[in-house]
């Protein structure tokens, strides 16, 4: 499981599954995090560079040197790839909310 | 200050002004962030910032919503954000989030009570300042913002009629012209006449003059409403058929459940009441529609009057009905407007006076059209107390301004003993946000007060003054504004606050720290300044406008005048013979009682409100084109009334031929330097064609609609001509008493004639005038206050400013005295520092009143926007009250004792 006890609450798990197909920067996670969710989830700012601080703290991601950042892109940016960690951890986690969530299907039909 | 200049050596690769500036403030807000965080991350934020805000138009909702929520985010982040570090540093051992908070808040409960002063000024400017604000909000949230109280509200609509050769808007219709419209525009679902007369109606209670409603049976779908007892109209139902209202019911028939079936009286026809609607239902037009705020019965119209079936009539010069309509779900006004276009045109094609008129239909929404013509004199309103709230917060930011001045080195040596930044700046918010509550509290309790007085105060041609409340709309707004204005305030010291630099603070002497931050205090007391001459300005013209407005002839003598209504029913008092020679015998009757000096007939009454105009034209062309106001008088008005006669003659008692007095606007413009009497105007005012008139007279010009209304060209027509019944009659009465009293005398000569018939609304005519001034009143009133208010806080703010200075040049002072500076000479130098700041502020407040006038513009009359003699005095009077406040502190130098300061630092 992933480092629970943090500040910022449950966004790592939209962010692995943004960051899960491509490098993304900043915006491009707050981009595609909104469009997974239907337009759910924004992530503010501060909220979205808290979590990503946090993530990479825990491993769940990295920062890209500004060698490796895709060509043609500001060099300014920061990018951020999943790490093997991450995407072990996303894993784990989706199965986890597959079972439950299909559980919870079951219980409601009803 | 380091870290500052490293957020901002990164330049941003965003488009535009508004972006670059968006982003500039948002880099503002992120010292609020721990400093780290915010220089590894700055431009990143930044970006994404800018990115969430995207195209949104700046001060849309969307813009707001985005500004709001980013702040949010940073202000809900940095504590968590804080909460890492510290924990990470394990400098301290922190309590849990709540433990912190609610220490934070008894600290800067015990803060705040250590300078009682400041607080209480802090407090009572807010909640004045929101106060203010909540109240005015509460009327454009009832009057303006909520929807009618009809279900589906937003689909009903205002056909009206446009005759563009006479240049009318909000014209009526003929009963052919609603058939017409009702079987063939296919994108409303349903249309209703609504019309009113007034009736006589004879009950237990004696005869009483009631309004009449004439409507169809669509009438229910169109304002979805249902009868609480029996049924709605039906197609078929005959004209004789109607419903109640609630009132009438309680009031006529004491609440009869066995009403349904039972009939009334009107005009001595019977009207079968098939039912009663409830008691909230009523139905409200724009005053142009001249549609009462209460109609005690609604009922099918009559077919046949005493000149032929009202709906057979297609003559627009007998247009008379308001149409109310339900548009099909999901027409646009446009939609709506196209297929009305077509259909005039088809009406052009029909008939030859719809071609001649340039007759058009067009809709407005319901609600638009009744509130419309108030919306930009409450914005106005709203305009003026949002300036009296930025007032009020400008002050708190002063006062806190010099709070957070004071304890920088209190700040400083928290710091330099390892106080977190965070720490201190929770503080100086938990501080803002007790401020916000009790304030908040305050402006709520003022609200409920305010919008009552509003409500009591506001004049009768306010829409919708009924609703006026205090609401949770109205609740959330408050604390919204309550919160916003302490925060945005609150925060400047916290930055000032939490940016002090140890080592800095200690360093320097209170004095330099003085001057530094002095200078955003003087502009903020210019501002207030410079807005207080705003609403001053603003209230100086309205007074002038009323002044103005009182001053006013309205062409006759308002002074012990009564006007009441009296109107016969067709049957005995046949027109025009029957009605012309009752109102002659009654208003002999009525001249020979005591109090009573002379009394006339008229329709309609002037300044009542209902309006009546006609079309003539002078016999060389054809067609009746020329717009006119038309009175109906019988001989002795001009007299009664005091109104001039220039020219030739009234009415006499059986003239032979046809003739007509005409206003001298009209004489003028007809037949300027020539003489009127003997000339010819072609008219028809009873409907039909028209016929030639011989001008035997011309008199002065009367308002009729309006106080402030150019001089209309009128024509008066004798009573002898009159054609129509069941129609009601003004009569003025000149009277040597208060006009009230001679009420009896008249009630009991008009029984003597005919007991069935009623004597109706006496009313004063100073009432009618006092109603033309009572919106400019009104809004003179709000002004008033606000100004007042404005005025007083923006004194205070100087004070304080001055006061400040003078505290924290004590050594300076002292100084200056021990060298042989006489006291008087510092006192001069201090208050002309003061007078500086009041007169930049007068006159940028001078300037932006030259912009802001154009806001009041359809309010002012008889003063020119930019009018000298108030501009001066309003002037004048802010120098005044900017001496005052700078005279009082500065007399404290007198008792500066040079060798005490100088020891004292």
């Amino acid at each position: 499981m992933a480092k629970k006890n943090g500040n910022f609450g449950r966004h790592w798990f939209p962010i692995l599954t943004a960051l899960a197909d491509s490098d993304l920067h900043g915006s491009g996670i707050a981009r595609e995090v909104e469009a997974l969710t239907d337009g759910r989830t924004k992530l503010w700012p501060v909220t979205l560079y808290g979590s990503l601080q946090e993530m990479a703290a825990s491993g769940l991601i990295e920062e890209l040197a500004a060698g490796t950042r895709p060509t043609g892109e500001s060099e300014k940016k920061r990018y951020y790839r999943i790490t093997k960690r991450g995407r072990r951890v996303l894993l784990e986690e989706a199965q986890n909310l597959a079972v439950l969530a299909e559980t919870a299907l079951r219980r409601t039909a009803g | 200050m380091r870290y500052w200049l490293k957020l901002h050596c990164v330049a941003l690769r965003v488009n535009g002004m508004r972006e670059r500036f968006s982003a500039k403030v948002y880099r503002t807000f992120l010292r609020l962030l721990p400093e780290a965080f915010a220089v590894t991350y700055g431009d990143d934020l930044t970006r994404v910032f800018v990115d969430r805000l995207g195209t949104a138009r700046p001060a849309s909702p969307h813009f707001w919503f985005v500004w709001i929520r980013a702040v949010a985010d940073l202000c809900a982040n940095s504590v968590r954000l804080r909460k890492k570090t510290i924990n990470s540093s394990e400098i301290s051992r922190m309590s849990s989030f709540p433990e912190r908070f609610f220490s934070d808040l008894s600290f800067g409960v015990r803060s705040l009570k250590r300078t009682p002063g400041s607080t209480s000024v802090v407090l009572i400017t807010l909640a004045l300042g929101i106060g203010a604000n909540t109240s005015m909000f509460s009327v454009l949230n009832s009057v303006i913002f909520r929807p009618l109280d009809y279900p589906g509200a937003e689909r009903l609509y205002l056909v009206e009629a446009a005759w563009q050769a006479t240049e009318t808007r909000n014209a009526p219709h003929t009963g052919v012209d609603y058939q017409f419209l009702r079987e063939n525009a296919g994108s409303f679902e349903e249309m209703a006449v609504v019309w009113s007369v007034r009736q006589n109606m004879i009950s237990d209670n004696g005869a009483e003059q009631i309004e009449a409603g004439w409507t169809t049976a669509p009438f229910f779908n169109v304002f979805g409403v249902d009868p609480i007892i029996g049924r709605a109209l039906q197609e078929n139902d005959e004209s004789g058929t109607g419903l109640i209202s609630h009132a009438l019911w309680q009031t006529s028939f004491g609440g009869d459940a066995e009403i349904v079936g039972n009939s009334i009286t009107l005009d001595a026809r019977p009207v079968t009441i098939v039912g009663v609607l409830p008691p909230d239902f009523a139905v409200t037009l724009p005053p142009t529609a001249g549609l009462p705020a209460r109609i005690d019965v609604w009922r099918m119209p009559d077919r046949q009057m005493a000149n032929g079936d009202f709906w057979a009539m297609d003559a627009l010069a007998g247009a008379a009905f308001r149409v109310v309509a339900r548009a099909k779900p999901g027409m646009t006004e446009e939609q709506l407007n196209t297929e009305l276009a077509i259909l005039a045109a088809e009406r052009r094609e029909t008939f030859a006076d719809h071609a001649e008129a340039g007759f058009e239909l067009y809709v407005s929404p319901l609600l638009e059209a009744i509130v419309g013509p108030t919306r930009s004199t409450l914005y106005a309103l709203f305009g003026a107390v949002a300036l009296v709230l930025l007032i009020s917060c400008a002050n708190v930011a002063n006062i806190l301004l010099v709070k957070a001045r004071a304890r920088r080195r209190e700040m400083a040596v928290r710091a330099a003993l390892g106080g977190g930044k965070g720490r201190i700046m929770s503080v100086v918010f938990a501080e803002s946000l007790i401020l916000a509550l009790l304030g908040g509290t305050g402006g709520v309790a003022i609200a409920f007060w305010g919008a009552g007085l509003v409500q009591a105060i506001a004049p009768a041609g306010l829409p919708r003054v009924d609703g006026i409340q205090v609401d949770s709309t109205v609740l959330v707004f408050a604390l919204g504004v309550a919160v916003v204005s302490t925060f945005v305030f609150g925060l400047m010291p916290a930055l000032i606050g939490a940016n002090a630099n140890p080592i800095d603070a200690m360093r320097n002497s209170s004095r330099s720290v003085a001057r530094s931050g002095g200078r955003l205090g003087t502009l903020i007391v210019g501002g207030e300044i410079a807005m207080a001459v705003v609403l001053l300005l603003g209230t100086g013209l309205l007074f002038r406008t009323v002044g103005a407005l009182e001053r006013v002839r309205p062409g006759f003598d308002y002074e012990r005048l009564l006007t009441y209504s009296v109107s016969l029913p067709s049957e005995g008092y046949a027109a025009p013979s029957g009605t012309h020679g009752f109102y002659r015998d009654f208003l002999e009757t009525s001249a020979a009682l005591p109090g009573v000096e002379s009394a006339a007939v008229v329709w309609p009454l002037p300044l009542e409100g209902q309006w009546w105009y006609g079309q003539y034209n002078l016999p060389a062309t054809p067609e009746l084109t020329t717009k006119a106001n038309i009175r109906v008088i019988s001989g002795g008005y001009f007299d009664v009334m005091g109104t001039v006669l220039l020219d030739g003659r009234t009415f006499f008692e059986g003239d032979v031929r046809e003739v007509a007095v005409v206003s001298e606007a009209l004489a003028e413009k007809e037949w300027p330097g020539q003489i009127a009497i003997g000339q010819t105007v072609h008219a028809s005012p009873w409907g039909g064609p028209g016929r030639d008139f011989q001008v035997v007279g011309v008199v002065e010009d009367v308002r009729y609609q309006s106080l402030s209304e150019a001089e209309i060209p009128t024509i008066y027509f004798s009573t002898e001509g009159w054609s129509w019944n069941d129609w009601e009659f003004g009569v003025v009465a000149r009277t040597s008493v208060p006009p009230l009293s001679a009420v009896p005398a008249l009630k009991e000569a008009l029984a003597g004639f005919d007991a069935t018939i009623p004597l109706a609304r006496p009313v004063p005519m100073t009432e009618y005038v006092d109603k033309q001034v009572a919106t400019n009143r009104f809004v003179l009133r709000l002004f008033g206050i606000f100004a007042l208010l404005a005025i007083t806080m923006a004194g205070i703010g100087v004070y304080g400013v001055i006061a400040h200075a003078v505290g924290q040049r004590t050594r300076e002072i002292g100084i200056r005295l021990a060298l042989g500076a006489q006291s008087k000479a510092v006192q001069k130098l201090v208050v002309r520092q003061g007078l500086l700041i009041v007169a930049a502020g007068v006159l940028a407040g001078v300037l932006a009143a030259v912009f802001a006038v154009r806001f009041i513009g359809s309010l002012l009359y008889g003063v020119p926007g930019v009018d000298v003699l108030t501009y001066g005095t309003i002037a004048g009077l802010v120098m005044a009250v900017g001496l005052l406040a700078t005279a009082i502190p500065t007399r404290k130098i007198s008792l500066v004792d040079p060798a005490e300061t100088l020891r004292a630092e």
